[in-house]
């Protein structure tokens, strides 16, 4: 269910683009997050999906070198004050994270860290803060919240902690989440239980929910939307049936194709030769050509523009069109 | 019918954890009972998520530990004692490719140099080391990196050269894929494929990721707190899984199309030192019926197909009224 | 808890006994008190005499186990020099030590983490590195150099501070800043270390992530999580309060207690010296003892089991 393009985004990037004592990790990136939709971002190591919402969030080290624009309805978040950025973070944008062990503070009591929340974005203290906290802990599904609150986070288990993480998140009452890797370090009936969570929370509360993954079939199954992302480009964008159904990018293609399927015929899977792109050896074209199939002469020329394909889908590619078309993942 | 390889037989591995400084010893039984077998040629997929022993079992199979109970053959004879020369010896045959590849290798050492400790030290023709690493699709010129100077996935192409330095017979691979890209994952997998059928090589291989298990084994086992619940051909167990939980197991997958009726287990695994009295699944268990609580299943031919189930209710116990509604 | 404090009190005994029997074998290893204290041109019937008075012509076994027995009933034995309890002696000298080594250890803290935490909230600025040079310079230079500088600059060329003695506060100063500029360096150093680390964990990005202020992030998350490997050093520091002085009370001829160790060792008293050693290693047994306790104040993760399940 996509929500109407007309109304105006809740997030709005453009031309993102973040580098690390001059290399380059973000290469220009833009899309919309709507009010309420799922979002999912998919791509390997180095992609640099996680660094686009560190970005927007203004949580790199200052030294970083960012440009571009990132509006939070229509307030720019790039440059903003600090007292900006500290109302937004958690407040109306809210981020969690990969490893929920190590993401919580050891010395503090759980309650008292999502307290920390709900005092600075909503102005509660003391008993309320408390019968608040407890609530938000039943909410994610942590049995005996009431006593629990005050225990530490080493006196959790993975799932749990990142429950945790998440009731925080929400504690603000964030119009989007941003969750990076929710559930790599988890177990696989653990992070179905997450995934659950979070969809049912995106249905109560009309929250924004953008997924960062590396795995397609999380992001298959919990988002509306998909942007895959290369070396620090988005090179598809697309809702997620479509992007199953008909891949267009030679990379998008190569993924799905790498994926071992869990019902269906056994095949030799199709690995994609070769590897990412150092930061430093990047290709003079599209980043992606010396490991395409489909390559040609003019994909070195210049990085390829983003080809509109249909409603809502869009391919960073030359000949996206037809590879859209193809059954094959590489041209016979 | 040839003899398998590897016989492992009810394998039990225990650990005596203290409680604090004054409570008593907890036992922790990481692997309780476990039996394989795995031929030539063949790769068995062990499956589970953490706790349940599955690489514990990778580490007793090639006799890097003693059993406290069972007992491991390879090729006939039973394993020696880990460090005695007999063990030494075995080493040749049987090989371990590890998650992290970063952490299996030598920072100090090229690969080419690695790969060739092997050779050395079972005094094998150290000039194959430029054939080991075309067969894992690795340039000769490779041979001079170091580690660090390699990708994740040219790193445990190395571990896998190396491994195979000795021209095992079996080769256990704990988790070798999950830390890599998923293009890569698919690289490394089919080059275990491929040299498997190449070298007839036999394979423990050990995942939490069913579909990698599915892509690579003619087998898989489902362990779950030190035991196997369930065994059978991966086609069969992931479209009709018998036991609850590698039910639970093949529909958290998470796939295309909102899943309905996915079975979400409740609750956290328990802690293995802890261990429900019974069948250990029975607390998270949809179907678990009285005599769950009480009697350990065991591993026996499902009647119909000959599924092999460690399970009561999938034995036909189903008519005392159940412990907990349905799901 | 019972049992925990008490294997640390029994080991914390052991230790004691280690250090006294140690120190009572180098002493008797070194050379006969007799002949330092009565002087080389004694006659030696008046030599013998003395070691009679003392009993040094017992055997040596006989001479550890009776100091044991009489160290269990609280009598530290007396001077060789001047007969007098040793443990009167050495108490006596211990208000002069701490009068410079309590300032230093507030010098030490107020100088040492303040600076590095500053140094690790602007790495690799140039203020960090300036103070990370001067640290260096301050914990590699000797002490006995460091304070014959200072006498050097301060007493002899501006003719500022006196140059040794007590009597006022103005000997005391320049001992103080000598003591605390090596100890503030490494405290600089290894505070800065520890934020850097905590700096880098996640939990501190999540802290931001959650819109708390840069400021609280570093006070109320940072902080606490640095002061657990800190607390290490501080107790060795505090432990270091008796004996930490010997090298820099003999430069600037303090009367602490370190200035009777050295001169209760050059004579071969062995009372005194076993005494100085007693209380040093008690004092550094007791800072660990509140070391390891404030751990487990400091760090929720040590005091228990955990209760959650393993893994996922």
């Amino acid at each position: 269910m996509n929500p109407p393009r007309g109304d105006s985004p809740l997030v709005a990037i453009r031309d993102l683009a973040v580098s690390f004592d001059g290399q380059a990790a973000l290469r220009g990136v833009s899309f919309d997050v709507a009010r309420g939709e799922a979002l999912g971002l998919v791509g390997e190591s180095g992609c640099g999906k996680s660094v686009t919402w560190l970005a927007a969030l203004g949580l790199l080290p200052a030294k970083t070198q960012i440009a571009g624009s990132v509006r939070l309805a229509g307030e720019e978040m790039l440059g903003a004050p600090p007292a900006t950025l500290d109302r937004v973070r958690g407040g109306r944008v809210a981020m969690i994270f990969q490893d929920p062990a190590s993401s919580l503070n050891p010395v503090h009591r759980v309650g008292r860290q999502i307290a920390e929340a709900l005092a600075l974005h909503r102005g509660l203290s003391g008993a309320a803060a408390r019968a608040e906290a407890k609530r938000l802990l039943d909410t994610v599904g942590i049995p005996d919240a009431a006593r629990r609150l005050d225990a530490y986070p080493h006196e959790f288990s993975g799932g749990q902690n990142q429950r945790v993480m998440i009731a925080m998140a929400l504690a603000g009452q964030p119009d989007l989440l941003v969750a990076d890797e929710p559930t790599t370090a988890l177990d696989v009936t653990i992070q179905a239980q997450i995934l659950e969570l979070l969809q049912g929370l995106r249905r109560e509360m009309g929250m924004a929910l953008v997924l960062i993954s590396h795995d397609l079939g999380v992001v298959a199954e919990t988002c509306d939307r998909v942007a895959v992302m290369y070396a620090g480009r988005i090179v598809e964008e697309a809702p997620v049936e479509r992007l199953f159904d008909a891949p267009a990018h030679p990379y998008t293609r190569g993924l799905l194709g790498a994926l071992p399927e869990i019902d269906g015929p056994r095949r030799r899977l199709s690995a994609i030769l070769g590897g990412v792109p150092e930061p430093w050896a990047m290709p003079p074209g599209c980043a992606f050509a010396p490991r395409c199939g489909w390559r040609i002469a003019p994909c070195d020329d210049g990085t390829p523009p983003d080809l509109a394909l249909a409603s809502g889908h869009r391919a960073a590619c030359l000949r996206a069109r037809e590879a859209a078309m193809s059954p094959e993942a590489v041209p016979a | 019918m040839t003899a398998p390889l590897l016989a492992a037989e009810h394998l039990t591995r225990r650990y005596t954890l203290r409680r604090g400084v004054f409570g008593g010893a907890a036992e922790v039984r990481a692997v309780d009972g476990v039996s394989l077998a795995i031929r030539r040629g063949e790769t068995l997929g062990l499956v589970g998520e953490s706790g349940c022993g599955k690489s514990t079992t990778g580490r007793l199979v090639l006799g890097l530990e003693r059993p406290d109970a069972g007992a491991v053959r390879f090729d006939g004879a039973p394993m020696p004692a880990p460090g005695t020369p007999a063990w030494r010896k075995l080493r040749a045959r049987m090989q371990m490719v590890f998650q992290d590849p970063l952490g299996a290798l030598d920072r100090r050492l090229a690969i080419g140099a690695q790969i060739r400790e092997p050779l050395e030290i079972h005094q094998i023709d150290t000039a194959r080391v430029p054939e080991l690493l075309a067969a894992v699709g690795l340039r000769a010129d490779q041979a001079a990196r170091y580690p660090h100077e390699l990708s994740g996935g040219q790193r445990q192409r190395a571990v896998i050269a190396r491994a195979l330095a000795t021209e095992p017979d079996l080769l256990v691979c704990d988790e070798p894929i999950s830390a890599l890209d998923v293009s890569i994952q698919a690289q490394v997998m089919n080059l275990l494929a491929e040299l498997q059928e190449q070298r007839r090589l036999a394979m423990l291989f050990i995942s939490h990721d069913l579909r990698a298990v599915r892509q690579l084994s003619h087998r898989v086992a489902v362990m779950y707190l030190g035991r196997i619940v369930e065994e059978g051909d991966p086609d069969e167990v992931l479209s009709g899984p018998a036991h609850p939980y590698s039910r639970a197991l093949v529909s958290a997958i998470p796939r295309r199309g909102k899943p309905g009726g996915r079975i979400v287990l409740e609750g956290d695994p328990p802690n293995p030192a802890d261990r429900p009295p019974g069948c250990a699944f029975h607390p998270r268990c949809a179907q678990a019926v009285a005599r769950c609580r009480a009697d350990e299943p065991a591993l026996l031919p499902r009647r119909g197909d000959g599924r092999l189930v460690a399970c009561h209710v999938a034995h036909g116990e189903a008519e005392k009224p159940s412990v907990r509604a349905a799901a | 808890m019972l049992r925990f404090a008490a294997s640390r009190l029994a080991r914390a005994a052991l230790t004691l006994a280690m250090v006294v029997t140690f120190a009572f074998l180098v002493l008797i290893a070194s050379g006969d008190p007799a002949d330092i204290i009565m002087g080389s041109d004694a006659p030696p019937e008046a030599v013998e005499a003395f070691r009679q008075a003392w009993g040094l012509d017992r055997p040596i076994w006989e001479q550890w186990l009776g100091y044991f027995g009489a160290v269990l009933t609280g009598d530290l034995g007396r001077s060789m020099r001047d007969g007098r309890p040793a443990l009167d002696l050495v108490l006596e000298r211990v208000p002069q030590t701490l009068a410079i080594t309590l300032p230093a250890l507030a010098i030490k803290l107020g100088l040492g983490i303040p600076a590095g935490v500053y140094a690790a909230l602007h790495r690799n600025s140039f203020a960090d590195r300036a103070v990370m040079a001067l640290a260096v310079a301050g914990f590699t230079i000797p002490s006995f150099v460091l304070g014959l500088l200072l006498v050097l600059v301060f007493a002899v060329q501006l003719g500022w501070l006196p140059s040794g003695g007590d009597g006022t506060w103005r000997h005391a100063v320049l001992p103080v800043v000598t003591l605390g500029i090596g100890g503030a360096a490494v405290l600089a150093r290894f505070t800065r270390s520890a934020m850097l680390e905590v700096l880098g964990q996640p939990y501190i990005r999540t802290a931001s992530a959650k819109g708390v202020p840069w400021r609280l992030v570093v006070s109320r998350h940072a902080l606490p999580n640095a002061a657990i490997p800190t607390v290490t050093i501080v107790g060795f520091m505090v432990g270091t309060l008796i004996a930490g002085a010997v090298v820099v009370e003999s430069v600037f001829s303090w009367p602490g207690v370190g200035r009777l160790l050295v001169t209760a060792v050059a004579n071969r008293d062995l009372a005194v010296v076993q005494c100085v050693l007693l209380l040093v290693a008690a004092t550094m047994v007791m800072a660990n003892l509140v070391v390891d306790l404030l751990y487990g104040l400091l760090d929720p993760r040590l005091r228990g089991a955990p209760r959650g399940a393993a893994g996922g």
